[in-house]
């Protein structure tokens, strides 16, 4: 396989006839490189979903390198430009599948006050043998979060951070782009940092409600 | 450390009595208090990042500072894990496919 530089690759693939048939060839080469390495931690080679699956992100990859060539500004090499795009979509793939079947309604039941964090779910009758100072904290923490977040946002939160479930995979299921949600999870994670610090309630006061074990 | 395990781990050397029900910091309760910790207040949502990955990516593989070159991509790497996932793919691909 040849080595382009940055401005002949693209020269290549905006060209005609050969040249181009040549270009996409090796283009086609070096996304293929690339793959087992981007799919590694999930799916290895030998497995047999492996090559549709190559061979539908290399696909894509190719068309979207196509459409996208005048956004390239070679701050990088032209191939690596290329790899992240494959990876993008590699992975893009992989979670819809790994993610199928799930369902954000699967999420914890919220109570009474809309407090979807499983542990802050407490019940507050009173108790001898219960731990009020956690208990305190805790409802404390609970009752923050529900003035401060929207449902959606607390529902997203609960859903990425804690289910770990992907970015693109709520966001599709709440009908936003992943950046949007990105950035609605960015805006609660300020509100609250705000509301804690309003509150004059650091971090060290929370970890001190608790055992140090 | 985080600043979050500095402090128990202060508190676990200035020993305190260890109490037969006492409670430790629920583990969901955790990661949002160090979510909430991590926060600041510009950072590059996903898109920003995706758009200069392959520059951040290759600093990294250089090895140049890109804490200092990048700190708002690094940044969200640290607490993204869905872009921290695609940086790290990238970056195999960079360590294993010859130039």
């Amino acid at each position: 396989m040849t080595d382009r530089t940055n401005e002949e690759w693209i020269a290549d693939l905006k060209s005609e006839g050969e040249q181009k048939e040549a270009a996409l060839a090796d283009l086609r080469s070096v996304i293929a490189s690339g793959l087992p390495y981007a799919l590694s931690n999930y799916l290895s080679p030998d497995n047999p979903q492996f090559h549709s699956l190559a061979e539908e992100v290399t696909q894509d990859t190719l068309l979207r390198v196509l459409d996208h060539l005048d956004s390239f500004e070679g701050r990088s090499r032209f191939t690596t430009w290329v790899h992240k795009i494959a990876v993008r979509i590699a992975l893009t793939e992989l979670r819809r599948r790994r993610w199928r079947d799930f369902s954000l309604d699967s999420l914890v039941e919220e109570n009474e006050d809309g407090v979807s964090f499983p542990s802050l779910m407490i019940d507050p009758s009173p108790n001898p043998d219960t731990l009020t100072q956690q208990n305190d904290m805790l409802m404390r923490i609970g009752r923050l979060i529900n003035e401060e977040l929207t449902d959606k946002q607390r529902q997203a939160m609960v859903a990425t951070a804690i289910e770990g479930v992907p970015l693109e995979e709520v966001a599709r299921r709440m009908d936003m782009k992943r950046n949007a949600l990105y950035k609605l999870l960015h805006d609660a994670r300020l509100r609250l940092k705000k509301r804690l610090a309003n509150e004059g309630l650091t971090i060290e006061d929370v970890w001190a409600a608790f055992d140090r074990g | 450390m985080s600043l979050s395990e500095k402090i128990k781990d202060l508190l676990k050397r200035l020993g305190s009595s260890k109490e037969e029900n006492a409670m430790q910091m629920p583990a969901d309760v955790q990661k949002l208090i160090e979510m909430v910790e991590n926060t600041q207040e510009v950072e590059f949502s996903c898109e920003d990042v995706y758009n200069i990955l392959d520059q951040y990516t290759e600093l990294v593989y250089h090895g140049d500072d890109s804490a200092e070159l990048m700190p708002l991509v690094e940044h969200h790497i640290e607490i993204c894990p869905d872009c921290r996932e695609e940086f790290e793919a990238l970056l195999r691909i960079l360590e294993a496919v010859p130039a």
